[in-house]
């Protein structure tokens, strides 16, 4: 793995990629989309074992940390969406002039948020997206509700502590946020922009061309065919443009919820499978 | 309670506690007992009583005490549920 920094729209961002074993062809490539805050810091076990083994069987894999997170230059303070929509096309532009691959996209949580903008900046090549390659992890369906989410977090955080005072609510976190405050939710700063913009994003604004290909995984108690109700909605009308859209759920944990680093190596070989699929549907 | 093994089934799927949940009690404390129940995890548990349920949970009806005990949590779902 080659760990470097690219420089993008507002600053550095640090990347690690993952190149297919020397003297092997490269059979697609793939670019990471990253989780948002605490998610991706529980992930980073989970990100890295998958990326290895799909280069080790001849996937270019490139891994970046966004603006303001992880490695890269700034703070969660200075970052936005449309930053980051600049730093994944700054990403797919490299992996490209690496290699002329094809591309598969490959998120998790609110990192499929993030495709619909990637898809429709400015600068990315037509040809990159006339076919639609993703593997999704967990995908959040609405931006809105993910942050309501985030900001129960803080709520959270009191009863923790055990505070007994008011009772700390997300509608007056909201109502800060609204009053352009930047609230901190474990370590990590929300500003009224981020919230309000990430609020917006919904993976059903996703545009979809007639060749889309993508998997679709969930994690849950038990395997099945099926994904939770609100998924399976967005699911059936994806499904009605095209046929090469699947989903499933394994069993296995939320492992971006966790404290403890906990493995689904499940997850890792149905993703290398559906990689396979992705590309050679296609 | 009706809920209490539902609950067990919540709290071992969302901490990925496996068979330690089968030793929780009533009376087992939650809130600074269980190490993996971090302000993640309470803001993921909130989350799944929801789904599971399909109810919908205000800030204003929890506080820490509904946290302080398994008996306390599932004594306030079974309020929930009654609602």
């Amino acid at each position: 793995m080659h760990p470097f920094f690219l420089p993008s729209v507002a600053g550095k961002i640090f990347c690690i990629y993952y190149p297919p074993p020397p003297d092997t062809k490269c059979q697609g490539n793939i670019l990471f989309i990253p989780p948002f805050a605490e998610e991706l810091n529980r992930s980073r076990h989970m990100i890295s074992r998958q990326a290895r083994w799909l280069a080790q069987q001849g996937y270019a894999v490139l891994v970046p940390d966004l603006y303001g997170t992880g490695d890269s230059q700034g703070t969660y303070a200075e970052a936005n969406p449309h930053i980051w929509h600049g730093d994944l096309q700054s990403a797919l532009s490299w992996l490209q002039q690496k290699s002329d691959a094809e591309i598969c996209f490959w998120s998790l949580r609110t990192g499929a948020l993030l495709l619909p903008g990637l898809l429709r900046h400015p600068n990315i090549q037509p040809n990159h997206i006339d076919t639609l390659r993703l593997v999704l992890w967990a995908p959040v369906l609405k931006g809105k509700n993910f942050i309501v989410q985030f900001l129960r977090i803080k709520t959270a955080a009191a009863l923790t502590q055990g505070s007994n005072t008011t009772a700390l609510t997300t509608k007056a976190l909201q109502e800060q946020l609204d009053q352009g405050q930047t609230i901190e939710i474990g370590g990590y700063s929300l500003t009224p922009q981020m919230a309000s913009e990430l609020s917006q994003i919904q993976l059903s604004d996703l545009p979809l061309p007639a060749a889309a290909n993508i998997r679709w995984f969930e994690m849950g108690s038990e395997d099945s065919d099926q994904i939770p109700p609100a998924a399976n909605k967005l699911l059936a009308t994806w499904q009605t443009k095209s046929a090469n859209i699947t989903a499933k759920t394994l069993k296995g944990p939320a492992f971006w919820t966790l404290q403890e680093p906990e493995w689904s190596n499940l997850l890792i070989d149905e993703t290398l499978q559906a990689v396979k699929s992705v590309f050679n549907d296609t | 309670m009706a809920v209490i093994e539902d609950v067990r089934k919540i709290l071992r799927d969302t901490l990925q506690i496996g068979d330690k949940a089968n030793d929780i009690a009533t009376d087992t404390a939650l809130l600074g007992n269980i190490p993996e129940l971090d302000s993640m995890a309470v803001a993921m548990l909130i989350t799944s009583i929801e789904e599971y349920f399909d109810i919908i949970i205000e800030d204003d009806d929890i506080s820490a005490e509904t946290f302080e005990t398994f008996g306390s949590l599932c004594l306030f779902v079974d309020e929930k549920l009654v609602a």
